[in-house]
């Protein structure tokens, strides 16, 4: 028997298994991309000079991979894009729509799992001259699930410039994306963010439908809220009132409170200086005497 | 009965809860591990030295990133030149990312020419969950007094991408380097970065 003693096999084994497992390492460290599909996508067919259009970064995920919001939360790592644009062209910053929690053993993260397509605005100089552009990006990303892998990839997309725009084919992805995209809060409605010895607590007061369906608080900074404490939500009448709890790592004061409200499949910025102690507690009684 | 049974239950979930949590300023809890090689160490043995504990996965791409461009192994180096003891705990399960046996560990630390004190095997979590690490790298360090002067990031680059290092802001290093001085220690908390740690859920 070629395969000898069982101790031989063992090491068969062992040698056979070494060299998968360089082999898949080394796929991984590749730069073609890993669990993740990435793409450009258009709202119109055509820029238009003087005008904006969004474009869309797409990411499709394998089942159960994810990647990251601007906060990443417990773990992880946001994307990062460099756009690489014909000369008086230019991208706005990425906008992100709302994250989902995502708990990673002990951890929360907040990040996207599915498919995610990220915004940002292109713009196009009046005096356009040439017939098209092309949009180049270099995507950075760590995509997880279990274990993370760092991923980049570079996409790129030619698109006509003047004449007719009409609506590209992704459209409807892109204004979906957008509707997720946070919000200001509705009209009449008000922020305001006190600080306790271990939390925040905000006050959402004004009459708004969409207020009544808040569900979760989710912070844009980091090391600021306790990310596994999920914020308690009282909503009242014409308040809804956030009690959050403080990061462990927070020793310092803030001066404002900023992250999303989710309210049903809505997201509304907060961003709203922090009363210390005494002064916000008070601050929101006088609120509620004038109301009265 | 049963309320006196739900109310103990109760206060003993918020200590287990509160011991979790290591703060800065606090006694770092003793422990005692077995490292790579067999040995036993208990924390308080080293009462008198500064202790850097570092949590880690050899497969997680942040700590990757402080392996393969070398700087993990500097900072031991230096450090331990310093007569700072250096703990390497390996927090993985069995069956995880980064969970290794000891002769894989020893193989590692050969290849990639890391120089802790000892790495610690710890893949019951005991030890991580005793400090509450919650990533790869998670940092802490420890007075010789036993006090836990440093908890968080290595740095205040939190990404993988090895070029970041050269303009990163150290902690650990600023943390030794100023308690060494008998300097208080100038960022003390700060939010770790990196991998889940692959305790066994």
């Amino acid at each position: 028997m070629s395969w000898g003693t069982p101790r031989r096999v063992n090491r068969t084994f062992r040698t056979v298994f070494a060299v998968l497992c360089a082999l898949s390492a080394a796929l991984s460290q590749s730069s073609r991309p890993q669990h993740a599909h990435l793409s450009l996508i258009l709202d119109r067919t055509a820029l238009v000079p003087t005008e904006s259009d969004w474009i869309g970064l797409r990411f499709e995920l394998d089942p159960g991979w994810h990647i990251y919001w601007t906060n990443p939360g417990d773990s992880g790592e946001p994307p990062k894009i460099v756009w690489h644009l014909p000369v008086g062209i230019q991208a706005g910053d990425l906008q992100f729509p709302a994250p989902q929690r995502i708990p990673d053993h002990s951890l929360i993260d907040y990040g996207y799992q599915g498919s995610v397509v990220l915004l940002s605005k292109l713009t196009v100089p009046a005096g356009a001259t040439s017939k098209q552009a092309e949009i180049g990006a270099d995507v950075k990303y760590l995509v997880c699930r279990e274990v993370c892998i760092p991923a980049k990839d570079h996409l790129s997309v030619t698109v006509p410039i003047g004449g007719r725009a009409k609506a590209a084919p992704e459209a409807s992805q892109i204004q979906a994306a957008e509707t997720h995209l946070p919000r200001p809060l509705p009209r009449g409605v008000r922020a305001s963010a006190a600080s306790t010895q271990d939390g925040f607590v905000v006050t959402i007061a004004g009459k708004s439908p969409s207020m009544g369906q808040a569900t979760d608080f989710i912070s844009a900074d980091e090391q600021v809220i306790e990310n596994i404490a999920k914020p308690a939500i009282d909503i009242g009448k014409d308040e809804v009132v956030i009690r959050l709890k403080k990061s462990e790592q927070l020793n310092h004061p803030i001066s404002q409170v900023r992250g999303l409200l989710i309210a049903g499949d809505r997201a509304y910025n907060i961003d709203v200086p922090v009363a210390s102690g005494k002064a916000g507690v008070q601050n929101r009684k006088l609120q509620k005497k004038v109301k009265e | 009965m049963k309320q006196i049974h739900t109310s103990i239950f109760i206060v003993l979930t918020l200590f287990v809860a509160s011991a979790l949590a290591v703060k800065v300023g606090d006694s770092a809890p003793d422990f005692t591990g077995t490292d790579s090689h067999g040995q036993t160490h208990k924390l308080s043995d080293y009462r008198g030295k500064f202790v850097v504990l570092e949590w880690h996965n050899n497969g997680c791409p942040f700590t990757k990133k402080h392996y393969e461009s070398g700087n993990m192994q500097r900072l031991q180096k230096e450090w331990t030149d310093k007569g700072v003891v250096w703990f390497t705990v390996i927090s993985s399960s069995p069956g995880t990312q980064g969970y290794v046996t000891s002769d894989q560990e020893n193989d590692y630390m050969q290849k990639t020419h890391a120089a802790p004190t000892a790495a610690l095997l710890d893949p019951k979590g005991e030890i991580g969950h005793l400090y509450g690490a919650k990533t790869t790298p998670h940092m802490f360090v420890v007075n010789p007094q036993g006090q836990v002067i440093y908890n968080g990031a290595i740095d205040d680059k939190a990404t993988t991408d090895a070029s970041d290092i050269s303009n990163a802001k150290n902690y650990v290093s600023d943390a030794l380097r100023e308690a060494l001085a008998g300097q208080p220690v100038a960022v003390a908390t700060t939010r770790p970065y990196g991998c889940s740690v692959k305790y066994a859920d």
